[in-house]
């Protein structure tokens, strides 16, 4: 639920409340003004009635044309001439039903005569005005609905708009790319106090990712050069004369465990460099003939597998990219399908207008394929893998926006890059 | 310029070359003098900078070594320098980065080849054997190891003046076997002459044991001598005898 719709809702309860109470004092009000004005014309009318009777006692006679709003009597002599105002329900012989009335009543010494004269009028029924206001405050409340509605989405449009645009750009906020969070200010305190706290919150992290990327970097720069001076000294080491079989082994043991290290050293700064967007040339590769270079370059090693490799090459794909990490990345692939297949098993590859796929035999694999193209992640425990490849395939095509999924159906894994 | 001696299997001697090496770390410098020495070069070197400079400009070589991030200096400079006063020398640079652009950059300011460190001593040895045998012996570019004859420039390997064919991989194999005869070569070493320093190797070695043997059967099989010896736990050796 939307904060603003939150608070509309209470605003309409509150508001809902405060027009029941309007229309009980509006009832009131209502009946006391029209009570006011009711009696003054049942008074103007008596007057009117008595000034009527002063002339000619021809009323006595027009009485029953005027249903119940007029009766007049000639009585005895009375006491006093006071008059009598009050209601009283009669019969209506037009509408056939009982009627409320309002009556004043007087007696009256007029033209040496008595006079007992009842003045009414048919009350506005309190049904009638119940009605009326209710309908009045449904009405007033809609309208009431409807303003405030389209003042918020105004004002949610208007207002809020630095805080979606805060919002949004948290959200497409990556903590690789170097340039820290700017907002605009606003008049609105709370959004420029939450800007001021994610543009501090965003640059430290930035700060401390960098710190870190870089000292990783370093770390792996460093750890070449005693890395290169540990090769060479049991390199040099290997060719000393009368070794025995075991000292052999052991020197080979140290140097193939050295040898991973340093790849895997490269590998990793391979990966940062690519995640620092450190590789800039970018030249038109024809997929093509990068892939067919690279098959030709594992051939013998594809042949000596037993491995029948089948092109689909339906179009000429050229991509735009940097021809190292091009070939980073399709030696990566080529060396994948070979390095995963099965003994005399097949490599297809499928190039089209809008992206290329290997397709390679294999074994069924045990790990989660989501999480396949993350770092250390290898189908096989004991390999002696790095585990970094599909990464660095992963990566390389997050640079240059281009997709890659993995699926494994019929006996076969793909991985498949698309534009 | 030295005299090349010609020894009675035609084999050209590169004992008289002359090396310089440039580079800032003892430890490497001297792996890099011990192995180089026992091929035969005679090694200088320089530790800086500076230094390095001063013996280019003292001294004529025939390979300069030279690592990129020097005390004093990048090695580039130093190829340029060399580059235009002695134009006939060879050059090698070395770079702690895995890097393309100082590739380029190496290459472009006049460097004949590029390692990257960490590198395998044989390496450097057969890239100085190659890039020697180019600059210094322009019209005879031929291998010859006893009984076996080896032209680089057309692929082409001969034993007792009969043709022999190898896949292109086997050629490289035997090239870089002759250039490190009687050293131990490990299996990553070949693998990674014969297949580059690609990030997330194949690591089965056993392929290289098929790609050996195949090799050494169609050596053999043309009449040469068994020169391939397995060393136990290690790798290979091409033995001189």
């Amino acid at each position: 639920m939307k904060l603003l719709n939150r608070t509309n809702l209470y605003f309409v309860l509150a508001s809902l409340v405060v027009f029941c109470l309007g229309g009980v004092l509006f009832y009131f009000l209502f009946q006391l003004i029209i009570d006011k004005d009711f009696n003054y014309r049942l008074r103007e009318r008596k007057n009117y009635y008595i000034e009527t009777l002063a002339h000619s006692d021809s009323l006595l006679y027009f009485q029953k044309y005027s249903a119940n709003s007029v009766e007049v009597a000639r009585t005895g002599k009375f006491a006093d001439s006071t008059e009598t105002t009050s209601d009283t329900v009669l019969y209506d012989h037009i509408e056939k039903r009982l009627i409320l009335y309002r009556q004043i009543a007087v007696n009256k010494y007029l033209n040496h005569q008595y006079y007992k004269i009842y003045v009414r009028r048919a009350l506005v029924e309190r049904k009638d005005i119940i009605e009326g206001v209710i309908l009045l405050e449904v009405f007033l409340f809609l309208a009431f609905i409807m303003v405030l509605s389209l003042l918020n989405n105004q004002l949610s449009k208007k207002i809020w708009k630095p805080f979606y645009v805060i919002l949004e750009t948290i959200n497409t906020y990556k903590v690789e790319r170097p340039e820290s969070l700017h907002f605009e200010r606003d008049v609105i305190t709370e959004f420029n106090e939450l800007a001021a706290a994610i543009e501090k919150m965003t640059s430290k992290i930035n700060q401390e990712f960098y710190t870190l990327k870089s000292f990783s970097e370093n770390a792996s720069h460093e750890t070449q050069t005693p890395l290169a001076i540990i090769k060479n000294k049991l390199e040099v080491l290997m060719q000393s004369p009368g070794l025995l079989e075991e000292q052999m082994g052991m020197i080979d043991t140290a140097l193939t465990a050295a040898n991973r290290l340093s790849k895997l050293n490269e590998a990793l700064l391979i990966l940062s460099r690519i995640e620092n967007r450190q590789f800039h040339n970018l030249e038109a590769i024809n997929i093509n003939e990068r892939i067919n270079y690279h098959l030709a370059t594992f051939d013998e090693l594809i042949r000596m597998k037993g491995i029948r490799v089948k092109k689909e090459f339906h179009d000429i794909l050229e991509v735009k990219m940097n021809s190292f990490l091009a070939d980073i990345l399709l030696e990566n692939l080529v060396v994948n399908a070979i390095k995963h297949n099965a003994q005399a098993g097949s490599i297809i590859i499928t190039i089209r207008r809008d992206g290329f796929e290997f397709a390679n035999t294999g074994e069924t694999l045990q790990e989660d394929p989501s999480r396949f193209f993350e770092r250390f992640v290898k189908s096989n425990p004991k390999s002696t893998s790095l585990g970094l490849g599909l990464s660095i395939v992963k990566a390389i095509s997050d640079t240059y926006h281009l997709t890659v999924r993995y699926t494994f159906s019929r006996n076969y894994h793909y991985i498949g890059v698309h534009i | 310029m030295k005299t090349l001696e010609l020894r009675e299997d035609h084999s050209l001697l590169l004992d008289a070359m002359k090396i310089l090496l440039v580079e800032d770390e003892e430890a490497l410098l001297s792996s890099a003098r011990t192995y180089l020495k026992s091929e035969g070069y005679i090694c200088e070197e320089a530790s800086t900078f500076a230094e390095g400079l001063e013996k280019i400009n003292l001294y004529e070589y025939d390979c300069v070594v030279a690592d990129i991030g020097l005390p004093g200096g990048s090695g580039l400079k130093l190829v340029q320098e060399l580059k235009s006063k002695r134009p006939e020398t060879g050059i090698i640079v070395i770079s702690a980065r895995n890097s393309l652009e100082d590739k380029i950059t190496g290459l472009d300011v006049g460097a004949d080849d590029y390692l990257t460190k960490p590198f395998h001593l044989s390496e450097l040895n057969a890239r100085l054997k190659s890039l020697l045998r180019r600059r210094k012996f322009r019209g005879n570019r031929e291998i010859i190891f006893h009984e076996i004859k080896i032209v680089p420039d057309t692929l082409q390997v001969w034993v007792n003046d009969q043709a022999l064919t190898l896949t292109r991989k086997e050629f490289d194999l035997l090239v870089y076997f002759i250039a490190n005869k009687n050293k131990v070569l490990t299996k990553e070493s070949i693998v990674e002459h014969l297949w580059g320093d690609y990030i997330d190797s194949v690591n089965s070695f056993d392929f290289i044991y098929n790609h050996v043997s195949n090799m050494r059967k169609k050596l053999i099989a043309a009449g040469a001598h068994d020169y391939v010896h397995t060393v136990y736990g290690m790798g290979y050796k091409f033995l001189d005898a």
